[in-house]
Protein backbone atom coordinates (compact mmCIF):
# COMPACT_ATOMS: atom_id res chain seq x y z
CA UNK A 1 0.00 0.00 0.00
CA UNK A 2 2.84 2.14 -0.43
CA UNK A 3 0.96 4.48 -2.79
CA UNK A 4 -2.35 4.38 -0.96
CA UNK A 5 -3.76 7.61 -2.40
CA UNK A 6 -4.61 10.18 0.90
CA UNK A 7 -6.55 12.24 -1.21
CA UNK A 8 -8.93 10.33 -2.21
CA UNK A 9 -9.45 8.99 1.23
CA UNK A 10 -9.79 12.64 2.24
CA UNK A 11 -12.32 13.18 -0.53
CA UNK A 12 -14.29 10.32 0.77
CA UNK A 13 -14.07 11.01 4.29
CA UNK A 14 -15.38 14.68 3.46
CA UNK A 15 -18.32 13.52 1.29
CA UNK A 16 -19.08 11.06 3.73
CA UNK A 17 -19.20 14.14 6.45
CA UNK A 18 -21.14 16.47 4.52
CA UNK A 19 -23.96 13.65 3.61
CA UNK A 20 -23.63 13.05 7.35
CA UNK A 21 -25.62 16.33 8.11
CA UNK A 22 -27.94 15.60 6.23
CA UNK A 23 -28.48 13.07 8.42
CA UNK A 24 -28.31 14.86 11.37
CA UNK A 25 -31.16 16.85 10.22
CA UNK A 26 -33.47 14.23 10.04
CA UNK A 27 -31.95 13.27 13.38
CA UNK A 28 -32.55 16.67 15.21
CA UNK A 29 -35.98 16.99 14.75
CA UNK A 30 -36.35 13.80 16.71
CA UNK A 31 -34.26 14.75 19.54
CA UNK A 32 -36.37 18.12 19.70
CA UNK A 33 -39.52 16.31 20.34
CA UNK A 34 -38.08 12.97 22.29
CA UNK A 35 -36.43 15.42 25.00
CA UNK A 36 -39.28 18.01 25.48
CA UNK A 37 -41.73 15.26 25.53
CA UNK A 38 -40.25 11.95 25.90
CA UNK A 39 -41.79 11.02 22.41
CA UNK A 40 -39.91 8.67 19.88
CA UNK A 41 -41.44 10.73 17.27
CA UNK A 42 -41.97 7.74 14.05
CA UNK A 43 -43.64 10.27 11.77
CA UNK A 44 -40.50 12.41 11.74
CA UNK A 45 -40.19 11.31 8.42
CA UNK A 46 -43.54 11.76 7.22
CA UNK A 47 -43.28 15.66 8.31
CA UNK A 48 -40.21 15.54 6.29
CA UNK A 49 -42.18 14.07 2.95
CA UNK A 50 -44.94 16.40 3.85
CA UNK A 51 -43.07 19.68 4.31
CA UNK A 52 -41.46 19.01 0.94
CA UNK A 53 -44.41 17.80 -0.48
CA UNK A 54 -46.72 21.22 0.41
CA UNK A 55 -43.93 23.32 -0.38
CA UNK A 56 -43.00 21.72 -3.51
CA UNK A 57 -46.89 21.77 -4.38
CA UNK A 58 -47.39 25.37 -3.09
CA UNK A 59 -44.27 26.66 -4.82
CA UNK A 60 -45.69 24.74 -8.59
CA UNK A 61 -48.55 26.47 -8.16
CA UNK A 62 -46.50 29.97 -9.35
CA UNK A 63 -46.15 31.31 -5.85
CA UNK A 64 -43.23 32.70 -5.61
CA UNK A 65 -39.70 30.89 -3.13
CA UNK A 66 -39.95 32.61 -0.23
CA UNK A 67 -43.90 33.25 0.06
CA UNK A 68 -43.98 29.65 -0.13
CA UNK A 69 -41.34 28.65 2.29
CA UNK A 70 -43.55 30.88 4.40
CA UNK A 71 -46.85 29.30 3.90
CA UNK A 72 -45.28 25.94 4.55
CA UNK A 73 -44.06 27.34 7.92
CA UNK A 74 -47.09 28.67 8.77
CA UNK A 75 -48.82 24.87 8.19
CA UNK A 76 -46.24 23.33 9.74
CA UNK A 77 -47.29 25.58 12.68
CA UNK A 78 -50.64 24.37 12.28
CA UNK A 79 -49.73 20.87 12.40
CA UNK A 80 -47.53 21.01 15.45
CA UNK A 81 -50.73 22.45 17.21
CA UNK A 82 -53.10 20.11 15.63
CA UNK A 83 -51.12 17.32 16.98
CA UNK A 84 -50.50 18.59 19.93
CA UNK A 85 -54.43 18.65 20.66
CA UNK A 86 -55.76 16.04 18.76
CA UNK A 87 -52.87 13.10 19.40
CA UNK A 88 -50.72 14.27 22.59
CA UNK A 89 -53.09 16.02 24.52
CA UNK A 90 -55.71 12.75 24.94
CA UNK A 91 -52.70 10.52 25.74
CA UNK A 92 -51.08 12.27 28.47
CA UNK A 93 -49.69 9.95 31.25
CA UNK A 94 -49.60 7.07 29.21
CA UNK A 95 -46.75 4.67 28.86
CA UNK A 96 -44.37 5.84 26.36
CA UNK A 97 -45.24 2.87 23.72
CA UNK A 98 -48.27 4.22 23.60
CA UNK A 99 -47.16 7.42 22.25
CA UNK A 100 -45.12 5.86 19.57
CA UNK A 101 -47.53 3.85 18.52
CA UNK A 102 -49.58 7.26 18.32
CA UNK A 103 -46.65 9.03 16.02
CA UNK A 104 -46.63 5.73 14.17
CA UNK A 105 -50.16 6.04 12.90
CA UNK A 106 -49.67 9.89 12.29
CA UNK A 107 -46.60 8.87 10.05
CA UNK A 108 -49.38 6.81 7.76
CA UNK A 109 -52.13 9.78 7.86
CA UNK A 110 -49.40 12.41 7.56
CA UNK A 111 -47.76 10.78 4.22
CA UNK A 112 -51.44 9.28 2.90
CA UNK A 113 -52.36 13.34 3.63
CA UNK A 114 -49.37 15.12 1.92
CA UNK A 115 -50.52 12.58 -1.04
CA UNK A 116 -53.83 12.79 -1.18
CA UNK A 117 -53.25 16.46 -1.56
CA UNK A 118 -50.03 16.72 -3.71
CA UNK A 119 -50.38 13.51 -5.45
CA UNK A 120 -47.68 10.73 -5.65
CA UNK A 121 -45.68 11.73 -8.69
CA UNK A 122 -42.06 12.70 -8.12
CA UNK A 123 -41.32 16.68 -8.05
CA UNK A 124 -38.26 18.15 -9.24
CA UNK A 125 -36.88 21.04 -6.66
CA UNK A 126 -34.45 23.28 -8.03
CA UNK A 127 -33.43 25.27 -5.14
CA UNK A 128 -31.41 27.38 -7.54
CA UNK A 129 -28.16 26.21 -8.19
CA UNK A 130 -25.93 23.89 -10.19
CA UNK A 131 -24.46 20.67 -7.86
CA UNK A 132 -20.60 21.93 -9.50
CA UNK A 133 -18.22 19.88 -7.49
CA UNK A 134 -15.25 22.34 -6.11
CA UNK A 135 -11.89 21.56 -5.73
CA UNK A 136 -10.18 21.88 -2.48
CA UNK A 137 -6.62 21.47 -3.08
CA UNK A 138 -7.04 18.20 -4.77
CA UNK A 139 -10.24 17.19 -3.18
CA UNK A 140 -12.91 17.69 -4.98
CA UNK A 141 -16.32 18.38 -2.76
CA UNK A 142 -19.97 18.36 -3.94
CA UNK A 143 -20.88 22.43 -3.62
CA UNK A 144 -24.67 20.90 -2.92
CA UNK A 145 -23.00 18.59 -0.05
CA UNK A 146 -21.40 21.95 1.57
CA UNK A 147 -24.32 24.68 1.13
CA UNK A 148 -26.97 21.76 2.70
CA UNK A 149 -23.72 22.05 5.62
CA UNK A 150 -23.93 25.56 5.46
CA UNK A 151 -27.59 25.58 5.93
CA UNK A 152 -27.84 23.10 8.62
CA UNK A 153 -25.59 25.10 10.67
CA UNK A 154 -27.02 27.94 10.29
CA UNK A 155 -30.30 26.07 11.91
CA UNK A 156 -28.46 24.71 14.85
CA UNK A 157 -26.85 28.14 15.29
CA UNK A 158 -30.87 29.44 15.53
CA UNK A 159 -32.27 26.69 17.58
CA UNK A 160 -29.43 27.30 20.03
CA UNK A 161 -29.47 31.24 20.03
CA UNK A 162 -33.44 30.36 20.69
CA UNK A 163 -33.25 27.53 23.43
CA UNK A 164 -30.60 29.94 25.05
CA UNK A 165 -31.41 33.06 24.73
CA UNK A 166 -35.81 33.37 24.89
CA UNK A 167 -37.90 32.73 27.68
CA UNK A 168 -39.56 29.83 25.69
CA UNK A 169 -36.58 28.46 25.04
CA UNK A 170 -35.41 28.75 28.85
CA UNK A 171 -39.09 26.60 29.27
CA UNK A 172 -38.12 24.61 26.73
CA UNK A 173 -35.06 23.63 28.63
CA UNK A 174 -36.85 23.25 31.80
CA UNK A 175 -39.29 20.95 30.71
CA UNK A 176 -36.58 18.78 29.29
CA UNK A 177 -34.89 18.41 32.52
CA UNK A 178 -37.64 17.74 34.23
CA UNK A 179 -41.69 18.00 33.46
CA UNK A 180 -42.47 17.56 36.60
CA UNK A 181 -41.24 20.42 38.12
CA UNK A 182 -42.27 22.30 35.45
CA UNK A 183 -45.86 21.45 35.79
CA UNK A 184 -45.18 22.24 39.44
CA UNK A 185 -44.07 25.94 38.83
CA UNK A 186 -46.93 26.16 36.27
CA UNK A 187 -44.97 26.34 33.00
CA UNK A 188 -47.72 25.41 30.67
CA UNK A 189 -46.66 21.92 28.92
CA UNK A 190 -49.15 21.72 26.30
CA UNK A 191 -48.05 25.12 25.00
CA UNK A 192 -44.45 23.67 24.93
CA UNK A 193 -45.48 20.84 23.25
CA UNK A 194 -47.32 22.42 20.40
CA UNK A 195 -44.41 24.96 19.67
CA UNK A 196 -41.93 21.69 19.74
CA UNK A 197 -43.75 20.18 17.31
CA UNK A 198 -43.88 23.43 15.37
CA UNK A 199 -40.19 23.23 15.29
CA UNK A 200 -39.57 20.13 14.53
CA UNK A 201 -42.26 20.81 11.49
CA UNK A 202 -39.45 23.77 10.69
CA UNK A 203 -36.31 21.17 11.16
CA UNK A 204 -38.43 18.84 9.03
CA UNK A 205 -38.95 21.00 6.42
CA UNK A 206 -35.27 22.15 5.70
CA UNK A 207 -34.42 18.71 5.63
CA UNK A 208 -37.15 18.38 3.39
CA UNK A 209 -36.05 20.46 1.50
CA UNK A 210 -32.52 19.58 1.28
CA UNK A 211 -33.13 16.27 0.75
CA UNK A 212 -36.12 16.81 -1.67
CA UNK A 213 -33.49 19.02 -3.93
CA UNK A 214 -31.10 15.73 -4.20
CA UNK A 215 -33.71 12.63 -4.29
CA UNK A 216 -36.69 14.58 -5.76
CA UNK A 217 -39.80 15.01 -3.71
CA UNK A 218 -41.17 11.78 -3.58
CA UNK A 219 -42.66 9.09 -0.87
CA UNK A 220 -39.30 7.62 -0.20
CA UNK A 221 -38.57 11.28 1.82
CA UNK A 222 -40.21 9.43 4.94
CA UNK A 223 -37.93 6.46 4.38
CA UNK A 224 -35.20 8.72 5.65
CA UNK A 225 -36.35 7.93 9.64
CA UNK A 226 -34.76 5.00 8.89
CA UNK A 227 -31.58 6.57 8.55
CA UNK A 228 -31.86 9.29 11.26
CA UNK A 229 -32.10 5.99 13.86
CA UNK A 230 -29.00 4.22 13.90
CA UNK A 231 -28.08 8.58 14.03
CA UNK A 232 -29.95 9.05 16.87
CA UNK A 233 -28.54 5.80 18.67
CA UNK A 234 -24.93 6.90 18.25
CA UNK A 235 -25.59 10.07 19.39
CA UNK A 236 -28.07 9.57 22.04
CA UNK A 237 -31.81 10.85 21.82
CA UNK A 238 -31.73 13.74 24.10
CA UNK A 239 -29.00 15.52 22.76
CA UNK A 240 -29.00 17.77 19.72
CA UNK A 241 -24.92 17.61 19.67
CA UNK A 242 -25.31 14.11 19.92
CA UNK A 243 -27.34 13.95 16.93
CA UNK A 244 -24.79 15.85 14.71
CA UNK A 245 -21.53 14.17 15.73
CA UNK A 246 -23.79 11.18 15.28
CA UNK A 247 -25.07 11.95 11.94
CA UNK A 248 -21.20 13.19 10.88
CA UNK A 249 -19.77 9.52 12.42
CA UNK A 250 -22.56 7.77 10.67
CA UNK A 251 -22.19 9.54 7.36
CA UNK A 252 -18.34 9.33 7.32
CA UNK A 253 -18.35 5.79 8.42
CA UNK A 254 -20.49 4.37 6.09
CA UNK A 255 -19.11 6.29 3.20
CA UNK A 256 -15.43 4.69 4.31
CA UNK A 257 -16.49 1.78 4.99
CA UNK A 258 -18.41 1.18 0.85
CA UNK A 259 -15.09 2.53 -0.29
CA UNK A 260 -12.73 0.49 1.44
CA UNK A 261 -14.10 -2.51 2.62
CA UNK A 262 -17.06 -3.02 0.83
CA UNK A 263 -15.39 -4.98 -1.88
CA UNK A 264 -14.91 -7.44 0.57
CA UNK A 265 -18.28 -8.66 0.55
CA UNK A 266 -19.10 -7.43 -2.56
CA UNK A 267 -20.16 -3.87 -2.27
CA UNK A 268 -23.00 -1.88 -1.40
CA UNK A 269 -22.88 -2.13 2.74
CA UNK A 270 -23.48 1.54 2.72
CA UNK A 271 -27.05 0.32 3.45
CA UNK A 272 -26.29 -1.63 6.12
CA UNK A 273 -23.19 -0.21 7.98
CA UNK A 274 -24.75 2.32 9.83
CA UNK A 275 -26.99 -0.22 11.82
CA UNK A 276 -24.71 -2.86 12.44
CA UNK A 277 -22.12 0.03 14.06
CA UNK A 278 -24.95 1.28 15.65
CA UNK A 279 -25.98 -2.03 17.58
CA UNK A 280 -22.48 -2.47 18.34
CA UNK A 281 -22.47 0.75 20.16
CA UNK A 282 -25.42 -0.36 21.52
CA UNK A 283 -23.90 -3.26 23.45
CA UNK A 284 -20.82 -0.73 25.08
CA UNK A 285 -22.44 2.74 25.58
CA UNK A 286 -26.47 1.59 25.77
CA UNK A 287 -26.94 5.52 26.09
CA UNK A 288 -25.51 6.97 23.23
CA UNK A 289 -22.16 9.30 22.84
CA UNK A 290 -23.79 11.53 24.42
CA UNK A 291 -27.16 10.30 25.86
CA UNK A 292 -27.77 11.12 29.66
CA UNK A 293 -27.57 8.11 31.66
CA UNK A 294 -30.80 6.32 32.53
CA UNK A 295 -31.01 5.48 36.30
CA UNK A 296 -33.75 3.43 37.47
CA UNK A 297 -34.41 2.74 41.24
CA UNK A 298 -36.90 -0.56 41.11
CA UNK B 1 -44.03 8.59 45.62
CA UNK B 2 -44.05 8.16 41.67
CA UNK B 3 -47.38 7.54 41.04
CA UNK B 4 -48.77 10.20 43.33
CA UNK B 5 -46.37 12.45 41.22
CA UNK B 6 -48.04 11.20 37.95
CA UNK B 7 -51.72 11.39 39.34
CA UNK B 8 -50.85 15.01 40.73
CA UNK B 9 -49.67 15.94 37.08
CA UNK B 10 -52.83 14.56 35.27
CA UNK B 11 -54.65 16.71 37.47
CA UNK B 12 -52.89 19.15 36.62
CA UNK B 13 -52.57 18.93 33.12
CA UNK B 14 -56.18 18.92 33.28
CA UNK B 15 -56.47 22.12 34.88
CA UNK B 16 -53.89 23.36 32.53
CA UNK B 17 -55.74 25.22 29.47
CA UNK B 18 -54.07 26.06 26.04
CA UNK B 19 -55.89 29.30 26.05
CA UNK B 20 -53.80 32.33 26.55
CA UNK B 21 -56.08 34.67 27.55
CA UNK B 22 -56.48 32.88 30.95
CA UNK B 23 -60.40 32.50 30.58
CA UNK B 24 -59.79 28.83 31.11
CA UNK B 25 -61.98 28.66 34.15
CA UNK B 26 -62.76 25.12 34.53
CA UNK B 27 -66.68 24.37 34.97
CA UNK B 28 -66.69 23.80 38.38
CA UNK B 29 -65.22 26.51 39.28
CA UNK B 30 -66.93 29.72 40.43
CA UNK B 31 -65.25 32.99 40.44
CA UNK B 32 -67.66 35.55 42.50
CA UNK B 33 -65.60 38.63 43.86
CA UNK B 34 -66.44 38.97 47.40
CA UNK B 35 -66.75 42.55 48.63
CA UNK B 36 -66.66 41.56 52.76
CA UNK B 37 -63.88 40.45 53.15
CA UNK B 38 -61.05 42.89 54.67
CA UNK B 39 -58.56 45.03 52.59
CA UNK B 40 -55.80 43.52 54.72
CA UNK B 41 -56.93 40.31 54.19
CA UNK B 42 -54.89 38.43 51.31
CA UNK B 43 -56.12 34.70 51.35
CA UNK B 44 -59.47 33.29 53.39
CA UNK B 45 -60.35 29.53 53.48
CA UNK B 46 -63.64 28.51 54.67
CA UNK B 47 -64.74 25.16 55.78
CA UNK B 48 -62.89 23.60 53.51
CA UNK B 49 -63.00 19.53 53.88
CA UNK B 50 -60.66 16.71 51.98
CA UNK B 51 -61.02 13.27 51.98
CA UNK B 52 -59.05 10.75 50.31
CA UNK B 53 -61.43 7.38 50.16
CA UNK B 54 -62.33 6.88 53.67
CA UNK B 55 -59.07 8.84 54.70
CA UNK B 56 -60.04 12.78 56.03
CA UNK B 57 -57.56 14.96 54.57
CA UNK B 58 -59.24 18.07 56.10
CA UNK B 59 -62.44 18.68 58.51
CA UNK B 60 -63.36 22.21 58.20
CA UNK B 61 -60.66 23.74 58.42
CA UNK B 62 -60.81 27.65 58.31
CA UNK B 63 -57.92 30.13 58.31
CA UNK B 64 -57.15 33.50 57.29
CA UNK B 65 -53.87 35.21 55.89
CA UNK B 66 -53.40 39.08 56.44
CA UNK B 67 -50.85 40.90 53.82
CA UNK B 68 -47.55 41.24 55.75
CA UNK B 69 -48.19 37.83 57.95
CA UNK B 70 -46.32 35.32 58.67
CA UNK B 71 -48.62 32.55 59.44
CA UNK B 72 -47.45 28.91 60.37
CA UNK B 73 -49.37 25.67 59.95
CA UNK B 74 -48.43 23.06 62.20
CA UNK B 75 -49.22 19.33 63.36
CA UNK B 76 -47.91 16.23 63.52
CA UNK B 77 -47.21 14.49 60.35
CA UNK B 78 -50.83 13.28 58.51
CA UNK B 79 -52.08 16.17 60.23
CA UNK B 80 -53.44 17.54 56.68
CA UNK B 81 -50.80 20.70 56.05
CA UNK B 82 -49.50 19.99 52.70
CA UNK B 83 -52.82 19.06 51.80
CA UNK B 84 -54.03 22.78 52.96
CA UNK B 85 -51.36 24.25 50.70
CA UNK B 86 -52.37 21.94 47.73
CA UNK B 87 -55.73 22.80 48.01
CA UNK B 88 -54.37 26.59 47.93
CA UNK B 89 -52.40 25.74 44.90
CA UNK B 90 -55.22 24.24 43.37
CA UNK B 91 -53.46 21.09 43.33
CA UNK B 92 -56.42 19.44 45.16
CA UNK B 93 -60.41 20.19 44.74
CA UNK B 94 -61.48 20.34 48.43
CA UNK B 95 -64.71 18.34 48.87
CA UNK B 96 -66.38 21.68 50.26
CA UNK B 97 -65.85 24.98 51.54
CA UNK B 98 -63.72 27.66 49.44
CA UNK B 99 -60.57 29.66 48.98
CA UNK B 100 -60.29 33.52 48.97
CA UNK B 101 -57.35 34.88 47.22
CA UNK B 102 -57.29 38.58 46.63
CA UNK B 103 -61.26 38.71 46.79
CA UNK B 104 -62.13 36.29 44.57
CA UNK B 105 -63.69 32.76 45.97
CA UNK B 106 -62.60 29.56 44.24
CA UNK B 107 -64.51 26.01 44.58
CA UNK B 108 -61.08 25.12 42.97
CA UNK B 109 -58.32 27.43 42.54
CA UNK B 110 -57.42 27.33 38.99
CA UNK B 111 -53.41 26.83 38.71
CA UNK B 112 -53.35 28.42 35.30
CA UNK B 113 -54.36 31.76 36.87
CA UNK B 114 -52.05 31.66 40.16
CA UNK B 115 -49.43 33.24 39.07
CA UNK B 116 -51.59 36.53 38.19
CA UNK B 117 -53.39 36.30 40.91
CA UNK B 118 -49.86 36.45 43.12
CA UNK B 119 -49.60 33.46 44.89
CA UNK B 120 -46.12 31.38 44.53
CA UNK B 121 -44.96 28.30 46.32
CA UNK B 122 -41.86 26.21 47.96
CA UNK B 123 -41.90 22.06 47.67
CA UNK B 124 -41.47 20.29 50.30
CA UNK B 125 -39.32 18.22 48.02
CA UNK B 126 -37.24 19.82 45.53
CA UNK B 127 -38.78 20.72 42.59
CA UNK B 128 -36.20 22.55 41.23
CA UNK B 129 -34.26 22.08 37.45
CA UNK B 130 -31.28 20.05 38.53
CA UNK B 131 -28.98 20.73 35.02
CA UNK B 132 -29.89 24.84 34.92
CA UNK B 133 -27.87 27.21 36.17
CA UNK B 134 -28.95 29.04 39.58
CA UNK B 135 -30.21 31.97 37.61
CA UNK B 136 -32.42 30.15 34.99
CA UNK B 137 -34.09 28.21 37.71
CA UNK B 138 -34.96 31.64 39.29
CA UNK B 139 -35.61 32.79 36.02
CA UNK B 140 -38.23 30.29 35.15
CA UNK B 141 -40.69 32.13 37.92
CA UNK B 142 -41.57 34.90 35.97
CA UNK B 143 -41.37 33.01 32.38
CA UNK B 144 -45.33 32.34 33.04
CA UNK B 145 -45.88 36.15 33.45
CA UNK B 146 -44.05 37.45 30.29
CA UNK B 147 -45.90 39.07 27.16
CA UNK B 148 -43.63 39.09 24.74
CA UNK B 149 -45.31 36.77 22.02
CA UNK B 150 -43.66 33.96 20.58
CA UNK B 151 -42.35 35.63 17.27
CA UNK B 152 -41.31 38.56 19.15
CA UNK B 153 -39.16 36.27 20.99
CA UNK B 154 -37.40 35.06 18.21
CA UNK B 155 -36.85 37.89 16.68
CA UNK B 156 -35.88 39.82 19.94
CA UNK B 157 -37.78 42.80 18.74
CA UNK B 158 -40.40 45.20 20.85
CA UNK B 159 -41.23 43.77 24.13
CA UNK B 160 -39.27 40.71 24.09
CA UNK B 161 -35.83 42.17 24.47
CA UNK B 162 -37.19 44.58 27.16
CA UNK B 163 -38.39 42.00 29.10
CA UNK B 164 -35.56 39.82 28.45
CA UNK B 165 -34.15 42.17 30.31
CA UNK B 166 -36.43 42.97 32.94
CA UNK B 167 -36.57 39.24 33.31
CA UNK B 168 -33.16 39.13 33.68
CA UNK B 169 -32.77 42.09 36.11
CA UNK B 170 -35.52 40.67 38.19
CA UNK B 171 -34.11 37.45 38.64
CA UNK B 172 -30.68 38.88 39.72
CA UNK B 173 -32.09 40.97 42.65
CA UNK B 174 -33.66 37.79 44.05
CA UNK B 175 -30.47 35.91 43.97
CA UNK B 176 -29.43 38.80 45.78
CA UNK B 177 -31.94 38.71 48.56
CA UNK B 178 -31.32 35.00 49.21
CA UNK B 179 -27.43 36.23 48.93
CA UNK B 180 -26.96 33.51 46.35
CA UNK B 181 -24.92 35.82 43.63
CA UNK B 182 -21.81 34.07 44.06
CA UNK B 183 -23.83 30.74 42.73
CA UNK B 184 -25.91 32.74 40.16
CA UNK B 185 -23.82 30.42 37.19
CA UNK B 186 -23.76 27.44 39.06
CA UNK B 187 -25.83 24.17 38.03
CA UNK B 188 -28.53 23.96 40.67
CA UNK B 189 -27.71 19.85 40.82
CA UNK B 190 -24.75 20.58 42.40
CA UNK B 191 -25.19 22.64 44.88
CA UNK B 192 -25.66 21.53 48.59
CA UNK B 193 -29.25 21.07 49.87
CA UNK B 194 -29.14 23.97 51.95
CA UNK B 195 -28.66 26.15 48.64
CA UNK B 196 -30.82 24.67 46.22
CA UNK B 197 -33.60 25.14 49.17
CA UNK B 198 -32.86 28.96 48.49
CA UNK B 199 -32.86 28.56 45.12
CA UNK B 200 -36.68 26.87 45.51
CA UNK B 201 -37.53 30.49 47.54
CA UNK B 202 -35.66 32.67 45.25
CA UNK B 203 -37.94 31.13 42.30
CA UNK B 204 -40.65 31.31 44.41
CA UNK B 205 -40.09 35.45 44.86
CA UNK B 206 -38.55 36.29 41.59
CA UNK B 207 -42.49 37.25 40.54
CA UNK B 208 -42.75 39.83 43.27
CA UNK B 209 -46.24 37.09 44.92
CA UNK B 210 -48.77 38.40 47.35
CA UNK B 211 -49.12 35.14 48.91
CA UNK B 212 -46.06 32.73 49.43
CA UNK B 213 -46.83 29.33 50.55
CA UNK B 214 -43.79 27.40 52.08
CA UNK B 215 -43.44 23.65 52.37
CA UNK B 216 -41.44 22.83 55.18
CA UNK B 217 -38.84 25.61 53.36
CA UNK B 218 -36.56 24.54 56.25
CA UNK B 219 -36.55 20.94 56.58
CA UNK B 220 -32.92 18.72 56.79
CA UNK B 221 -31.28 21.93 57.40
CA UNK B 222 -28.95 22.42 59.71
CA UNK B 223 -29.07 25.32 62.81
CA UNK B 224 -27.32 27.97 61.00
CA UNK B 225 -29.24 27.81 57.60
CA UNK B 226 -32.61 27.30 59.51
CA UNK B 227 -31.81 30.96 60.98
CA UNK B 228 -30.74 32.17 57.51
CA UNK B 229 -33.44 31.11 55.89
CA UNK B 230 -35.96 32.43 58.59
CA UNK B 231 -34.10 35.39 57.67
CA UNK B 232 -34.54 35.46 53.92
CA UNK B 233 -38.59 34.58 54.82
CA UNK B 234 -38.68 37.64 56.86
CA UNK B 235 -36.74 39.83 54.22
CA UNK B 236 -39.17 38.57 51.41
CA UNK B 237 -42.33 39.31 53.82
CA UNK B 238 -41.39 42.75 54.22
CA UNK B 239 -40.24 42.99 50.75
CA UNK B 240 -43.39 42.27 48.84
CA UNK B 241 -45.30 43.18 51.75
CA UNK B 242 -46.63 39.02 50.94
CA UNK B 243 -48.72 36.97 53.11
CA UNK B 244 -46.20 33.73 54.23
CA UNK B 245 -48.23 30.07 54.88
CA UNK B 246 -45.87 29.01 56.36
CA UNK B 247 -45.43 24.78 57.19
CA UNK B 248 -42.45 23.68 59.43
CA UNK B 249 -41.72 20.99 61.66
CA UNK B 250 -39.28 22.50 63.65
CA UNK B 251 -41.21 24.53 66.58
CA UNK B 252 -38.56 27.35 67.40
CA UNK B 253 -38.41 28.11 64.34
CA UNK B 254 -42.08 28.31 63.85
CA UNK B 255 -42.64 30.04 67.14
CA UNK B 256 -39.78 32.80 66.42
CA UNK B 257 -40.76 33.23 62.72
CA UNK B 258 -44.59 33.68 62.36
CA UNK B 259 -46.96 36.10 63.69
CA UNK B 260 -49.87 33.82 64.25
CA UNK B 261 -49.64 29.74 64.24
CA UNK B 262 -52.75 27.55 63.68
CA UNK B 263 -52.51 23.70 64.83
CA UNK B 264 -53.99 20.99 62.59
CA UNK B 265 -54.42 17.79 64.11
CA UNK B 266 -56.23 14.81 61.69
CA UNK B 267 -57.34 17.26 59.32
CA UNK B 268 -59.12 19.30 62.60
CA UNK B 269 -57.79 22.91 63.61
CA UNK B 270 -57.54 22.86 67.18
CA UNK B 271 -55.99 26.13 67.85
CA UNK B 272 -55.22 29.20 66.23
CA UNK B 273 -53.36 32.47 66.96
CA UNK B 274 -50.37 34.11 68.43
CA UNK B 275 -47.16 31.81 69.30
CA UNK B 276 -47.87 32.83 72.86
CA UNK B 277 -51.20 31.58 73.10
CA UNK B 278 -50.53 28.31 71.16
CA UNK B 279 -47.71 27.58 73.72
CA UNK B 280 -50.43 27.71 76.18
CA UNK B 281 -52.92 25.93 74.63
CA UNK B 282 -54.32 22.93 76.48
CA UNK B 283 -55.37 21.32 73.62
CA UNK B 284 -52.22 21.50 71.77
CA UNK B 285 -50.32 20.69 74.77
CA UNK B 286 -52.25 17.44 74.69
CA UNK B 287 -52.86 16.54 71.18
CA UNK B 288 -49.48 17.91 69.83
CA UNK B 289 -46.95 18.95 72.10
CA UNK B 290 -47.81 16.96 75.06
CA UNK B 291 -48.80 14.15 73.54
CA UNK B 292 -45.91 11.76 71.44
CA UNK B 293 -47.15 11.61 67.96
CA UNK B 294 -43.56 12.25 66.56
CA UNK B 295 -40.14 12.03 68.69
CA UNK B 296 -38.51 14.30 66.49
CA UNK B 297 -40.92 17.09 67.11
CA UNK B 298 -40.60 16.42 70.86
CA UNK B 299 -36.73 17.01 71.07
CA UNK B 300 -37.25 20.21 68.79
CA UNK B 301 -40.39 21.78 71.07
CA UNK B 302 -37.31 20.94 74.11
Amino acid sequence: MSDFDYSFLLEVLIGGLLSGVMYSLVAIGFVLIYKTSGVLNFAQGAMVLFAALTFVGILEHGVPFFVSLLLTLLIMAVLGVAVEQTVLRPLVNRPPITLFMATLGLAYILEGAAQLIWGAQVHGLNLGFDDKPIALGEVLVSSFDLFAAAVAATMVALLSAFFRFTRTGLAFRAVADDQFAALAVGLRLPVIWAIVWTAAGFVALVAGLLWGARLGVQFSLSLIVLKALPVLVLGGFDSILGAIVGGLLVGASEKLAEVYIGPLFGGGIEIWFAYVAALALLLIRPSGLFGVKLVERV
Amino acid sequence: MGTASLAVSAAHLEAVSWSVTGASITGATRDVPVASIGARVALEIQNVSLAFGGVTALSAVDLSVARGEIRAVIGPNGAGKSSLINVISGLYRPDSGRVQIGGQAFTRVPTTRLSRLGVTRTFQHLALFPNLSVLDNVAVGVAGSAHATFVEQIVGLGRAAAEAAETRQRALETIALVELDEVKDRIVGTLPYGLQKRVDLARALVSHPKIILLDEPMAGMTATEKRRMAQFVRAARDRFGAAVVLIEHDIGVVMDLSDRIAVLDYGRKIADGTPAEVRADQAVIDAYLGVAHDDELIEDAA
